[in-house]
């Protein structure tokens, strides 16, 4: 059914890491990216892929779930791969033709695979373990601080949780148009791309049509219920740190200090 | 002075060219007059473009007069200084369940009006809870609304007016896009509103059934009101209901047919069940 479609990529369990405030989950997962960039060792490297190992195991998410994301950054691996392995000089290990392939090339190639692949991932547990709602949430009371600049993140947070209740029932409506259109003859399957192309338009322009209609008919609603923008708003359930939020942000703080301390040392 | 007064209300819709210079106008409503008390159940009626779904606009400020005042509660609509507190008092349930559910969580939606109130989350949470009962929709508070059909939205709308302690909720048509068994449920629940809570209904509508549960009845036609009565007053004047483009329900024709056919019924039948008692007292 299309209505039952997921967005974002959340799946549901219950585990320590579903269970934490977003914020300390936004937090954690930028550090986690921060420190990515500190490592130049293996043993950094080891660590930070000890850490992703953990987090996925506490987080009760299937492996295959967890890999998903890594799909859409394939090609980048394989391009950041193939410069790294046969563009780095430095001591020679074999040469085929006019290819040659250094120590320090493997090296770089491996480290650098391994680092793009812990991002992605990294970033996955968060959105794999958190509701787009609360992490709109918490986007909008950790970025709280850019209002000061003049940041509209009210509005945005705003916007975003709309957007994510209308996807669905625009999709459904999508669905409806292109039947409706279908039974009038219109083919959407032949011709080649600029076919394709031209059969979008009795779909699009019935779809934004009422896309604007739905919009100023919400605006009224909101209206009508008093909304006036996030001043004075209050929430139903508001963000609150947990203890086990407090012990994640000392385990985050010893992770991104453990970090920087293999940067120095090892050499 | 009523829960809300409505002095000589004229509306003008203005089209404006890119300049912001006056095209044209048109008459949307034209010195309307009326007064709602606490505690009524006001159907209002009207064809297509009657001007009824404006008329609804105006009571919490949404829309404003151009000419004449529409008080709530003493407030006038055209103080924005009161906006909030107008819109506080007098709820507003429209017509597309799908196109007024804000929030993707059932409990968050409800919550959606108190919040922009700024209750404090406990008292937020009681209310919630609360009204869902009320609306009988309790045990879906976590779902998503894109899986509930027509009439349960439409219940959560009409919780999340409620969970703004209104004192008065206008419906805008709120059954014209639901299926008979989720139109039954909105009227019996908006009746058990006006009975057991003594919250003031206006509803607009076009079906003639639904407006004769309502304790009075107002037609409005060509953006004057044509009809103002119980709704056995206003189904007894047929000539009118039809000039103004109206059916009267079903059951009342086949009473004014009966009698016509020379069957000694009396006057201002509504429902079925008042039809087959009346038959049955003829029979005996």
């Amino acid at each position: 059914m299309l209505r039952d479609i997921t967005l974002g990529q959340y799946y549901p369990a219950d585990s320590v890491l579903h269970r934490l405030d977003p914020r300390t989950k936004l937090f954690g997962t930028m550090i986690y990216i921060v420190s990515l960039f500190l490592c130049n060792s293996w043993i950094a490297y080891g660590a930070a892929v000890a850490a992703l190992a953990i987090l996925i195991i506490l987080s009760k998410v299937p492996v295959g779930f967890m890999f998903r994301g890594l799909k859409a950054i394939l090609v980048l691996l394989l391009i950041s791969v193939f410069f790294n392995l046969f563009f780095t000089s430095g001591e020679v290990v074999f040469r085929i033709w006019f290819i040659t392939v250094t120590k320090e090339g493997i090296r770089t190639a491996v480290w650098m695979a391994v680092r793009l692949i812990c991002l992605v991932t990294g970033a996955s547990i968060m959105t794999l373990t958190t509701t787009p709602n609360s992490l709109t949430d918490g986007l909008e009371k950790s970025l709280g601080f850019l209002k000061v600049i003049k940041v509209p993140v009210h509005e945005i947070a705003m916007m975003m949780s709309i957007a994510l209740r209308f996807i669905p029932i625009l999709v459904e409506e999508t669905d409806k148009i292109m039947k409706a259109q279908m039974a009038r003859g219109a083919d959407f399957e032949e011709g080649g791309l600029v076919a394709k192309a031209k059969a979008m338009i009795p779909l699009l322009i019935p779809l934004f049509v009422s896309a604007f209609r739905r919009a100023t008919e919400l605006a009224t609603a909101m209206e009508a219920r008093c909304y006036h923008g996030g001043e004075g708003r209050t929430k139903l359930k508001p963000l609150k740190y947990q203890t086990i939020d407090r012990v994640a942000y000392v385990l985050i703080f010893a992770f991104l200090v453990l970090m920087i301390i293999i940067k120095i040392k090892v050499k | 002075m009523g829960l809300i007064d409505v002095k000589n209300l004229t509306f003008d819709y203005i089209i404006r060219d890119e300049n912001d210079q006056i095209e044209s106008s048109v008459r949307a409503l034209d010195d309307i007059n009326l007064e709602v008390n606490a505690g009524d159940f006001i159907a209002v009626l009207g064809r297509n473009g009657s001007g009824k779904s404006t008329f609804a606009k105006m009571l919490n400020a949404i829309l404003l007069p151009t000419f004449g005042d529409v008080l709530v509660i003493g407030m006038n609509t055209k103080d924005e200084s009161r906006m909030l507190d107008i819109r506080k008092n007098v709820g507003m349930v429209f017509q597309n369940p799908d196109n007024q559910i804000v929030a993707n969580v059932v409990e968050e939606d409800i919550a959606f009006g108190p919040e922009n109130l700024g209750v404090p989350s406990d008292e937020m949470r009681r209310r919630v809870d609360e009204v869902s009962s009320t609306v009988g929709m309790k045990e879906y508070l976590l779902k998503s609304p894109n899986n509930l059909s027509g009439g349960q939205k439409q219940r959560v709308a009409i919780a999340g007016v409620l969970a703004m302690k209104p004192k008065c909720i206008v419906l805008d048509e709120p059954t014209a896009m639901l299926d008979p068994i989720g139109r039954r449920d909105i009227i019996e629940t908006v009746s058990k509103l006006n009975r057991e809570e003594g919250i003031t209904i206006i509803m607009i509508t076009h079906y003639m059934e639904e407006a004769a549960a309502a304790k009075r009845v107002v037609v409005i036609d060509k953006n004057k009101v044509r009809a103002d009565g119980t709704p056995r007053e206003v189904f007894a004047d047929y000539k009118t209901l039809r000039e103004c483009g109206l059916d009267v329900p079903q059951v009342t024709e086949l009473a004014g047919l009966l009698k016509n056919a020379g069957l000694p019924l009396r006057d201002g039948i509504i429902t079925i069940e008042e039809l087959i008692s009346e038959l049955k007292t003829r029979k005996s």
